[in-house]
């Protein structure tokens, strides 16, 4: 397995420390933290989609933002595979980063707010070639970014550069995106819901091109997004994350024919289905997801879990246990379930 | 890129039709335009030479020979006034440039570094030249300037004494601003593709504050030139050069209400009113023309 | 019990007319549940804030008629209309968050919406309201809570229970799930399926989530650039689409249920509604586009039993 891997977390923990007051300070109260990512652990094989997915506050986007260090996890570690061997990126200082940073990309949810509505198409793709100085002339420039809004299907690409983000449909905005990733070559790309704020009508189009991108370039995709629909034509693998652990993994199709955790197997029932003919059982949970300052002791999901054990989901944390190949599954009950 | 002054240019165009329906503002353009037409060409249309002294002519109420009268030594009292809108404007000008390029440096670092202990230490500094009253301490540098003796013209005291007191008000709009287009999430792209710090605070966000800086620098400029009308009114100004605070200064000092002269200190007070007032105007419509929130979509 | 006449609804821009609504006519019976589904800027949020007459200033209703038992609502004034707003036809809203006051109890505000269109007494507008609280699966404590201690499901279903307190006979629902977590989706989804069997409501669901429209409505409308291009029964919607606009939207939507394959897609860009095509406004994206789509609007044509479409194929 691990002469193909591309990308491997270990552990990886993002704590957000709580602002506390001067009153708190001075009754010594422990520091309280927002535990967006509590310890988890995956790999991206090279060449494949491994989609993380989610309700809102997962943590799932915060993951992505720790991979890119955007945000600096305070635990764990991340293992990048390139020509060069394994690099482990959480210990890269400033400099290091720096030039790492042309390896792994990332697309933003938002076309409308990703991209400066100062800078024209022909800035905001040349930005990432200019500050890591990966241009000589101003002829090169001008080729790799006609080039790279070619692959994106922006056609004619002349006639894009010198349009200005207001200018653009939310599908464009999102493929010149996509584009000022690209043009840096990655190796690795993190896409945080990229079709989700777009018209249902367009999606098809995008998610057609980071196809398309993946096979010519060879890149390797980590998919986040909360459309369990979507993760399942688009991703190989997927993990299940709730409150800040990853509660399954394992092939997309697998996870969502035959979900083993009870949080999964209750997502995949409400799943919306486009379909008025099918009727079928919904396993509804009550409340909402706790907050993640007070995560649940043992289990985090035992307090809305169907089949909770008195001492036994309340107790301990379970770890992810491989039950079928590939699959994963975090939960003291599986097998009775 | 020859290509992108045409766009700018569209873009002007669009936000002077927008601008042109401000009632407020298309009033206060004019003002301002009327006084730099003033500034421009006021010392070729004055009747007299504003310094020329004639003792046959002193106190003299607004007549057909002196629209606006004459002042104690007979100076004619309409040339002197078109000839200080010049140094008004001149003064107000730089002053505001200084200010302004100031604040919006002080006021992008304590927006940016807003979490970090630079940060909190600009604000400190921000509030605390927010909080003095600025007529107090604009004293109080024009005066030490002087005492001290540095070599530079009286004129560009005033300016600098001036540019370094106005400074607050625009550092804290501009780190108001900074503090909100840093949340924006194509900053976060721009980290991620690998922009420093530098870049990201030159390059993305003066960028898209800089059309509410321009409309502050508006508001500022009516400010400076306050500011330099008090100044040579208490007597710290540039005797050299005529200005309407000087034709005050003068008039107050040789009792012009007393006599009852108020040609000669109505008109300096009213220019001064009146030019603030329509860069005021100007200002607070650009600001709401300029707006982000209405222009970018 | 609600007819929709020829509407036609235009904004007043700067850069000339947004023709948001440009002639729309169905009609709605008591107790059924029509999903009106289109994508941003088809006009469906325009066409709701139009017989709520909750139009911004710069809206204009340019021509049309709507009937709503019997009586034209257009054309009564703002005192009259009053009577009927909220208490006859009400509204839920697309962003919970921003419809709720922040610095009034979220009690308070519902009780409000009683006694500005009932003269009842504040007690009796209490209990209604607690009962209603209950009713959404709110627990009556919650009435003395403030917006900010409720979760975004939860205020949702508060604004469903502000929308329902004065038993209104028509519910008009603007994307009442998009912006939730699918689990918690599923909870007010639930609600809602719940109330119109309970209450026998008439609503008007408003969506681009095809799926939300699968689970909740009656009928179906769906909208392209101002106008309704098929409208029938939610099955034949979407088992026998008709338009090539639905087919299409139809198949962006993938199903766990169907086969692994990537959403379709309709090519092209979406319409500008200050110059919206000629003919009929859907033909740049059609592919089965002919000579006549790009010259003549096409008219709504009977297909069978409920199902109309207004396509030159047909």
């Amino acid at each position: 397995m691990l002469n193909n891997v591309k990308l491997r977390v270990e552990d990886l923990r993002v704590w957000f420390p709580v602002r506390r007051g001067l009153i708190e300070f001075l009754q010594r109260k422990p520091q309280k933290f927002v535990k967006a990512v509590d310890g988890i652990s995956f790999y991206i094989k090279k060449g494949e989609i491994f989609g993380l997915v989610g309700e809102s506050g997962c943590g799932k986007t915060t993951t992505a933002r720790a991979l890119m260090r955007l945000i600096e996890p305070m635990g764990g570690k991340i293992f990048f595979y390139g020509e060069d061997g394994p690099i482990e990126l959480t210990s890269l200082n400033k400099k290091q980063l720096k030039k790492f940073r042309t390896k792994i990309q990332m697309i933003f949810q938002d076309p409308y707010e990703s991209l400066d509505p100062k800078q024209s198409v022909f800035d905001a793709l040349s930005e990432p070639l200019k500050v890591n100085k990966l241009v000589k002339n101003s002829k090169e420039l001008l080729e790799r970014i006609l080039s790279v809004l070619e692959d994106v299907r922006l056609y004619p690409p002349e006639s894009f550069i010198d349009r200005y983000p207001h200018e653009l449909s939310g599908g464009q905005r999102q493929r010149v995106v996509i584009a000022s990733a690209l043009v840096l070559n990655p190796e690795i790309i993190l896409a945080d819901e990229p079709v989700s704020m777009l018209d249902v009508s367009i999606r098809g189009e995008v998610l057609r091109i980071l196809l398309e991108l993946k096979e010519k370039r060879g890149l390797t995709y980590l998919f986040i997004t909360h459309d369990l629909s979507l993760a399942r034509v688009i991703c190989d693998r997927i993990g299940v994350m709730y409150l800040g652990k990853i509660v399954e993994t394992g092939s997309s199709e697998e996870v969502i024919k035959n979900p083993k955790h009870p949080y999964t197997k209750a997502l995949v029932s409400v799943i919306p289905v486009p379909d008025p003919t099918i009727k079928r059982e919904k396993i509804i949970l009550k409340g909402e997801v706790p907050s993640p300052m007070d995560v649940p002791s043992g289990c985090r999901f035992h307090p809305r879990c169907p089949y909770f054990k008195e001492g036994v989901c309340n107790k301990e944390e379970p770890t992810l246990m491989e039950i079928s190949k590939e699959h994963l599954v975090a939960c003291h009950l599986w097998e009775d379930i | 890129m020859g290509m992108r002054w045409h766009l700018y240019k569209k873009r002007l165009k669009s936000t002077w039709n927008v601008y042109k329906r401000n009632k407020k503002g298309m009033v206060g353009l004019t003002i301002t335009l009327i006084f730099i037409f003033i500034a421009i060409f006021g010392p070729y249309i004055t009747p007299y030479d504003p310094k020329k002294i004639d003792k046959t002519a002193m106190w003299e109420p607004p007549s057909f020979k002196h629209w606006l009268g004459t002042d104690n030594l007979g100076r004619d009292i309409l040339s002197q006034l078109l000839y200080g809108t010049r140094i008004s404007l001149l003064v107000g000008l730089f002053a505001t440039l200084i200010s302004m390029a100031l604040g919006t440096l002080i006021g992008l670092l304590a927006g940016y570094y807003a979490e970090s202990l630079l940060g909190e230490l600009l604000e400190r500094v921000i509030d605390f030249f927010l909080v003095i009253p600025y007529l107090p301490l604009m004293i109080v540098f024009a005066t030490v300037m002087r005492e001290m003796e540095i070599k530079l013209p009286l004129f560009w005291i005033v300016i600098i004494a001036i540019g370094i007191t106005g400074w607050s008000g625009t550092a804290r709009v501009v780190r108001s601003q900074t503090l909100s287009v840093k949340e924006r999430q194509f900053i976060e792209r721009a980290r991620s593709i690998g922009a420093g710090d530098f870049d990201i605070v030159f390059r993305h966000i003066l960028p898209n504050i800089l059309p509410l800086v321009f409309a502050e620098a508006v508001l500022t400029i009516g400010g400076s030139i306050i500011a330099e009308a008090a100044l040579s009114f208490i007597g710290l100004g540039d005797p050299t050069h005529i200005s309407w605070g000087m034709m005050l200064n003068y008039a107050f000092t040789y009792a012009a209400p007393l006599r009852g002269a108020y040609w000669f200190f109505i008109p300096p007070g009213l220019a001064i009113l009146i030019l603030v007032l329509g860069m005021t105007l100007t200002g607070y419509a650009l600001d709401e023309v300029l707006n982000p929130r209405l222009r970018e979509r | 019990m609600l007819e929709v006449k020829g509407v036609k609804t235009y904004y007043l821009t700067d850069e000339g007319q947004v023709k948001a609504v440009d002639g729309v006519s169905f009609a709605m019976e008591r107790g059924e549940t029509l999903g009106l589904a289109g994508e941003s800027g088809c006009g469906k949020t325009t066409l709701a804030l139009t017989i709520t007459r909750l139009l911004p200033r710069n809206a204009r209703v340019i021509s049309g008629e709507i009937y709503f038992d019997g009586v034209e609502i257009l054309s009564l004034d703002e005192e009259e209309f009053r009577k009927i707003r909220w208490k006859d036809i009400s509204i839920i809203f697309q962003e919970a968050m921003n419809a709720l006051n922040p610095v009034r109890r979220v009690g308070d505000q519902i009780v409000e919406a009683i006694l500005l269109h009932e003269n009842v007494a504040r007690e009796e507008a209490v209990d209604r309201v607690m009962n209603a609280l209950e009713m959404v699966g709110i627990d009556r404590e919650r009435f003395w809570h403030y917006p900010h201690e409720f979760s975004g499901g939860m205020r949702q279903s508060a604004l469903i229970a502000m929308a329902l307190v004065c038993n209104p006979k028509l519910v008009i629902a603007d994307e009442p799930v998009t912006a939730l977590d699918v689990m918690v989706r599923a909870q007010v989804l639930k609600l809602i399926k719940e109330l119109q069997s309970k209450m026998d409501l008439s609503m008007i669901l408003i969506t681009h989530d095809l799926s939300v429209i699968a689970e909740t409505c009656d009928r179906v409308a769906i909208m392209y650039a101002g106008k309704i291009v098929e409208i029938g029964d939610v099955i034949s919607i979407f088992k026998d689409p008709k338009h090539p606009y639905t087919k299409g939207l139809v198949k962006a939507f993938p199903s766990i249920y169907g086969p692994r394959e990537l959403p379709a897609s309709i090519s092209g860009t979406p319409p500008d509604l200050l110059n919206p095509p000629s003919g009929c406004r859907f033909h740049p994206r059609c592919p089965h586009v002919m000579d006549i789509c790009k010259v003549e609007e096409p008219e709504m044509k009977r297909i069978n039993g409920k199902q109309y479409v207004a396509c030159h194929l047909y």
